[in-house]
């Protein structure tokens, strides 16, 4: 049963209130995925601030057949492959935001080691490590949200996961080449 | 399983996150015993899974953004936006004001989705103020970035910690042009949904930033 259900209903309604209860609910994930995801706090911000834009557009439509926050996390999944194809490219970690305005976070955090190499991973599979290692989401809520099969979910996290622990040794780590 | 036989990818990750049975868990790290390559890919899955899990959490939009984000939202699925209905209110007695807004409150929970007017509709009839732009939906979708509803003049963008030379200051480093006058900061019409999504990373306080 979905949590949301009462809540999502009442927004697609024209609820102002319940829209901002939800919104008050799930936007810290989807900060931190779009942050994760764009390496980048403001692209982040623009992202969640999209998203919630495109959800309450698109909220008469929702008719519950999936959970709502599924629903939600989907809408930010694309609000950030549109931004990310306006940027052209992700942002680059190296060059620290203008102000940095969140307690130096954004200079600490997003632009350390983990988020270097997060950025130099294929898209797909620093998706699939985002959101099962970051965000906790299960195989079939990735599934369900990338639109592939639970196996390609798992061979990306294997391989996503493989590729960063690579990055961050900094060497070429031995293959499983036969004995 | 021999050591000759390397497990597949799939079974170091189930084996990883605790998903084999504990006769299959004690066959792969047989194997690992055995196989240094295996070894070292299970630990590095191991490696990068605790790095992710450890990251921290990015801080979120504060409430007040969040506020002021729902508050921005284009009347697309709702009846007409107080703000909108402003300029008709502006020199109202409070207690007009008051009435008005309480009756807002009551269409906006009562409103049904066919009962609703598009944006187009709910912005025509605004008394023709110059901030009653209208954002057909499409191209609310179509376009990247917050659509300029509630963006005209004298539209509140944010209010924002600092003071208004300071975020004055903000503002210009990310090329939006900003001024400060009488305690608050104006931006140009132009500017509004950018200046609106650079406040949004700002800690919320006193400044207002308002549409010139
Ligand atoms: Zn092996």
């Amino acid at each position: 049963m979905d949590p949301d259900r009462a809540l999502a209903k009442r927004a697609s309604n024209g609820d102002l209130a319940a829209f901002e209860a939800l919104v008050d609910l799930h936007q810290p994930r989807l900060t931190t995925m779009a942050a994760r995801l764009l390496g980048s706090h403001a692209d982040a911000t623009d992202a969640v601030q999209e998203t919630l834009v495109r959800a309450w557009l698109a909220l008469p439509r929702f008719r519950g057949d999936a959970k709502f926050s599924t629903w939600l996390t989907r809408i930010c999944l694309n609000a950030i492959h549109d931004l990310r194809e306006r940027r052209g490219q992700l942002a680059d970690p190296e060059a620290p935001e203008a102000v940095d305005l969140r307690d130096g976070f954004a200079a600490s955090e997003l632009a350390g080691e983990l988020q270097r190499a997060l950025a130099a991973l294929d898209p797909p599979f620093r998706e699939a490590v985002v959101l099962y290692d970051v965000l906790g989401c299960s195989y079939a809520e990735i599934s369900e949200l990338t639109d592939v099969a639970e196996g390609t979910v798992k061979s990306r996290i294997y391989r996503g996961r493989a590729e960063l622990a690579q990055l961050l040794a900094g060497t070429s780590t031995a293959g499983r080449e036969s004995e | 399983m021999t050591v000759a036989r390397h497990p597949a990818e799939l079974e170091l990750l189930a084996l990883v996150e605790g998903e084999l049975s504990r006769g299959a868990a004690q066959v792969v790290e047989e194997h690992l015993g055995a196989c240094a390559a295996c070894r070292a890919a299970v630990e590095a899955q191991r490696a990068a899974r605790a790095l992710l899990r450890a990251a921290p959490a990015v801080p979120p939009l504060a409430p007040q953004e969040v506020q002021a984000l729902v508050r921005a939202l284009p009347a697309h699925a709702r009846p007409t936006p107080w703000w909108r209905s402003r300029p008709v209110l502006v020199g109202a007695p409070a207690l007009g004001l008051a009435v008005a807004a309480a009756a807002v409150v009551i269409s906006l929970s009562n409103g049904t989705p066919e009962s609703r007017p598009t944006a187009l509709e709910a912005a025509a009839p605004a008394t023709g103020a110059p901030s009653a732009k209208a954002v057909p939906p499409a191209a609310a979708r179509a376009g990247y970035g917050v659509p300029d509803a509630a963006t005209g003049p004298g539209a509140l963008l944010g209010a924002v910690a600092g003071t208004p030379a300071r975020v004055v200051a903000l503002l210009r480093a990310r090329g939006i042009v900003a001024t400060a006058r009488d305690g608050q900061v104006l931006v140009r019409e132009a500017d509004g949904p950018r200046a609106r999504a650079a406040l949004a990373t700002l800690p919320s306080g006193p400044v207002r930033v308002l549409v010139r």
